[in-house]
């Protein structure tokens, strides 16, 4: 195995690692505390629910590129070529 | 752990996993993934509603991270993007027509399962076939690898159709093609989108690259702009009716997000022709699920 292609499946390892912990710690906190909000306003209003969920959605969205794209800079698995 | 929206028990980590995977795939060929997710999520018990509307929301999270990343790598046409989105959403309307009068007819599943079929059997076949020769004629000519496309000649006439309005698009290297023509684009991918129940990235991805002649890599981050607008629409759309469990979308677009990134970073490592040969995957690959489950349901006699 070429040693660029090493060092990229080792950082690659590393990253699922990190972002995997640092994921599931905050899927466990979201979830918590999303989660009956979330019930409620599907039960009561569904235009609000529908709204809410898209503009979460958009946020965690930018919020995940920023981590993971910090990962990666970090690790420098975007500059290997 | 249970998701009391959609009223189920998933393992999100099984959830998480299936936005990883179709991260990759999305942010590597610049598809949604709908077509392959789709049935995951069914066979990890979500309800069938809950799996279209909840795809559809956890697709547009993950195509903008996908979307931003190729923005960043110069490869995406904002205006391509939103000029062809107009197409696309009224084609997605008329594909649920169709829909309707099918299930009036009766007919819905047998027709969309043999459409589904043929449209992923033509593309997939004609994909392997033009990127096979893209590579030949690299190998003969000692041509630039990166844009050279096997199959040319559709752009080139659509190029020439004068057409007005003529608009460009320079991101592209688009000096002048009609308007109609992209617009054309947007509602034919839209309505094979709206009538098949999917994102519609494994037809529009080839049609850009074939028929309005962007270069292979300006397609893919191109189309992932597209889905995020589509996508965002149609999510919005269903949960309006109810289908979406946002905390599900939100849990498969963990593992997406990440899978987005390393697949859009990984196109970097491959040439134009090899990333459409390994694209012409997806679409046999989504064919050959459509036929066992047209034989599962009895729809083909066998």
């Amino acid at each position: 195995m070429r040693p660029k292609m090493r060092t990229l499946l080792r950082n690659f390892v590393i990253e699922l690692t990190v972002y995997g912990v640092v994921a599931t710690a905050y899927v466990v906190v979201v979830l918590r505390l999303l989660s009956e909000p979330l019930v409620r306003l599907f039960s009561s209003n569904l235009t609000a629910y529908a709204l809410t969920g898209l503009i979460l959605i958009l946020v965690q969205g930018v919020l995940l590129d920023i981590v993971t794209s910090f990962l990666l800079d970090r690790l420098r698995l975007g500059r290997l070529e | 752990m249970e998701f009391p929206i959609a009223g189920v028990e998933v393992n999100p980590f099984l959830l998480a996993g299936i936005g990883f995977l179709v991260g990759i795939m999305s942010g590597f060929f610049g598809v949604g993934g709908g077509f392959i997710a789709s049935p995951l999520m069914f066979w990890a018990g979500v309800p069938m509603n809950f799996v279209v509307g909840t795809d559809l929301a956890h697709m547009t999270g993950k195509s903008i991270v996908a979307a931003r990343r190729h923005h960043a790598l110069g490869h995406v046409d904002i205006k391509l993007g939103l000029v062809m989105v107009g197409g696309t959403i009224l084609g997605v309307e008329c594909g649920a027509q169709v829909i309707e009068v099918l299930k009036t007819l009766g007919v819905v599943d047998v027709v969309i399962g043999w459409a589904y079929v043929i449209i992923l059997l033509t593309v997939g076949v004609f994909t392997v076939w033009e990127s096979l020769r893209a590579l030949r004629i690299v190998q003969d000519d000692s041509l630039e690898v990166q844009d050279t496309v096997g199959f040319a000649g559709i752009a080139r006439r659509v190029h020439i159709l004068n057409l007005p309005p003529m608009i460009s698009f320079p991101t592209s290297g688009i000096a002048s093609i009609s308007l109609w023509v992209v617009l054309g684009v947007g509602f034919v991918t839209g309505c094979l989108a709206g009538t098949l129940g999917v994102g519609g990235g494994f037809i529009r991805m080839p049609m850009l690259v074939y028929v309005v002649g962007v270069p292979t890599h300006m397609a893919v981050g191109t189309d992932l702009f597209e889905i995020v607008i589509s996508a965002g629409y149609g999510s919005l759309t269903h949960a309006l009716k109810g289908n979406v469990d946002v905390l599900m979308a939100l849990v498969m677009q963990t593992g997406a997000a990440l899978g987005a990134q390393i697949g859009a970073v990984s196109t970097r490592f491959f040439t134009g022709p090899r990333i459409r040969l390994l694209f012409s995957g997806l679409p046999l690959l989504g064919a050959a699920m459509m036929l066992i489950r047209l034989l599962g349901a009895g729809l083909i006699p066998f």
